[in-house]
């Protein structure tokens, strides 16, 4: 039976269908901050590309991030949705894990020792996970999710004597020539595909189906890592000297 | 029949529709959420109608006994609105009407404070002349007929509610403070203090609420805690006295412009009690008709959402697939 994936955690927005274990289709492009506007007519065409009906799901699968707030917000409710109307199992699975795991074929050719997915956090700061290749199915994770500077992360990474470590994500596109910089660290070339993350790396493996449960879908919610900021009550008070 | 989703500021709302039978209103407030920040942090608000959108839906359905089946279209506010929250309602409200296999109508937020108005208990047939005024918004418009109107005057910077909460933070009220003012304003003299009321000039109906703001902080500065301890009361009654006559004397000089018998109210300040009662003694004075819709109708809900979208014609499916919420514009 089909299964729906959507990783919207950053400007790249991925869906992929997947059945019996095999990716049956896929899309993945620039978003921007559209991803309201592009997902839904996106999942429409892939499903109709592939020859399958929205009935015909048999569950979904949906990135929850660390990422943009907004972009994960509208891959989820929408994830949520479909599965609320529909009657469809639904799962998260983290961005990062997605994007380690794409690595991992890249991986092994360049023969490194651990991966370091890399999603752009913002303000000077990135979201980034260490993994393992030693498991040859699944990346493991080795860190917990860190949420830090550019600059930090590589002196974590020295000062953990690390060496071969492939790192790629739109957060090591932004700061590219840092990293490429970092000995022990090798980075794709900056337009390269390995730094998008593809939905399709979210998909379960085959036979891995569960039934549909309301408060299963209210646990997944987006990784924020980060507080919200209150900043805009702020800089209203800064403007309205009144409200102190 | 309609499901409808409202997700403008915060408060997570949905409501089912079935002709001119109302089945059901579930409105999830944020209130105490935003209370430490001492206003609506926007990140939060999204945060948090992500949290209980699903639940809200499946409750306004559940309570209206209906199933998806029963439906025909999904209505959501499009806009205006704080952006990330508009957005969580559009992704859910478009993503339920695509599953279910019904049309899509994207709805204006002053649209349906409007469409509050032909709801029962009690519906009001156009023309009218309504005065919108809450935290968000505050507008006057003419209704020719349900669906189409005119805008006739606006607020130029803050909206009347907002205008009441911060006056009521000025004077020490915890926020959301208008309700608040309102009591404290109940035992003052309104006649007591002089607040300036915006752009009061014959023939302009448009408010401007930010000079007022401002003179009650310098008021308060000028006069320093003594005179705030000694009348408290009286400075919340003027104060609000003054907000409340610039709503009352531009609602009812439009309607007179426009030649209008007919003035209805809506949004969250139709709760104050001044504005009631001194709308009410306008109306009575110049012979018009008002009627103000029940409290729970007044504030957001999604149930207006789903008037209003009985007035709109659906877009190509396309497009609403495509649909994006907008922070601003008015219809
Ligand atoms: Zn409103």
């Amino acid at each position: 039976m089909p299964v729906l994936a959507i990783d919207t955690a950053t400007a790249t927005c991925s869906i992929a269908i997947g059945k019996d274990g095999e990716v049956a289709g896929e899309a993945t492009f620039a978003a921007g901050r559209s991803h309201l506007e592009l997902l839904l007519p996106s999942i429409d065409r892939l499903l109709a590309d592939c020859g399958f009906d929205r009935e015909q799901l048999d569950s979904i699968i949906v990135g929850t991030g660390p990422g943009t707030f907004s972009g994960l917000r509208v891959g989820i409710a929408t994830a949520r949705a479909m599965s609320q109307a529909l009657i469809l199992h639904l799962a998260g699975s983290g961005s990062l894990n997605a994007l380690a795991a794409g690595l991992m074929e890249a991986g092994g050719a360049t023969g490194a020792e651990s991966l370091l997915p890399v999603i752009d956090a913002r303000r000077g700061q990135v979201f980034a996970r260490l993994f393992s290749l030693a498991n040859a199915g699944k990346p493991v994770p080795q860190s917990e999710i860190m949420c830090l500077s550019p600059g930090d992360l590589l002196s974590r990474l020295k000062a953990e004597r690390r060496t071969r470590v492939l790192a790629a994500g739109d957060g090591v596109q932004q700061y590219h020539s840092l990293f490429s910089a970092a000995s022990g660290v090798e980075v794709p070339c900056v337009d390269d595909d390995a730094h998008l993350i593809k939905a399709r790396f979210h998909l379960p493996p085959a036979g891995a189906t569960r039934g549909y449960d309301f408060a299963g879908l209210l646990d997944v919610t987006p990784v924020y890592v980060r507080e919200p900021d209150a900043d805009k009550t702020v800089l209203l008070r800064k403007r309205e000297p009144w409200l102190e | 029949m309609i499901l409808a989703v409202e997700t403008s500021c915060d408060d997570t709302c949905a409501a089912v529709l079935d002709g001119d039978e109302l089945r059901s209103s579930v409105v999830s407030s944020q209130d105490e959420f935003h209370a430490r920040y001492g206003g609506v942090v926007p990140e939060v608000a999204s945060r948090r109608h992500l949290e209980l959108i699903n639940p809200v839906i499946a409750d306004a359905m559940e309570q209206a006994g209906a199933v998806a089946e029963d439906l025909n279209r999904v209505a959501v506010t499009t806009h205006p609105g704080l952006i990330g929250a508009l957005m969580i309602g559009v992704a859910t409200a478009k993503t339920l009407a695509y599953s279910w296999g019904v049309d899509l109508v994207g709805v204006s937020h002053i649209d349906g404070h409007i469409a509050a108005n032909y709801l029962p208990p009690d519906p009001v047939e156009p023309p009218f002349v309504c005065l919108i005024a809450s935290g968000g918004h505050t507008s006057i418009v003419h209704v020719r007929e349900r669906g189409s109107y005119d805008l006739v005057g606006q607020t130029l910077d803050d909206a009347a509610g907002e205008a009441l909460d911060k006056g009521a933070r000025l004077l020490g009220l915890d926020y959301p403070g208008g309700a608040e003012l309102d009591r404290l304003a109940a035992s003052g003299d309104s006649g007591r203090f002089d607040f300036p009321i915006g752009l009061d000039r014959e023939g302009n109906h448009d408010f401007s609420f930010s000079g007022l703001k401002t003179s009650l902080y310098y008021f308060l500065r000028d006069g320093g805690a003594e005179v705030l301890k000694r009348s408290r009361a009286d400075i919340a009654a003027s104060y609000q006295g003054a907000v409340v006559t610039a709503l009352v004397s531009k609602t009812v000089a439009a309607a007179r412009s426009l030649s209008c018998g007919s003035i209805c109210l809506s949004g969250g300040v139709s709760a104050n009690s001044e504005l009631r009662r001194r709308l009410s003694e306008a109306c009575r004075e110049e012979g018009m008709t008002l009627r103000i819709p029940p409290a729970e109708l007044c504030t957001d809900n999604a149930a207006m959402i789903a008037s209003a979208a009985r007035y709109v014609a659906p877009l190509p499916r396309g497009e609403w697939l495509a649909l994006a919420a907008r922070a601003s514009g008015a219809s």
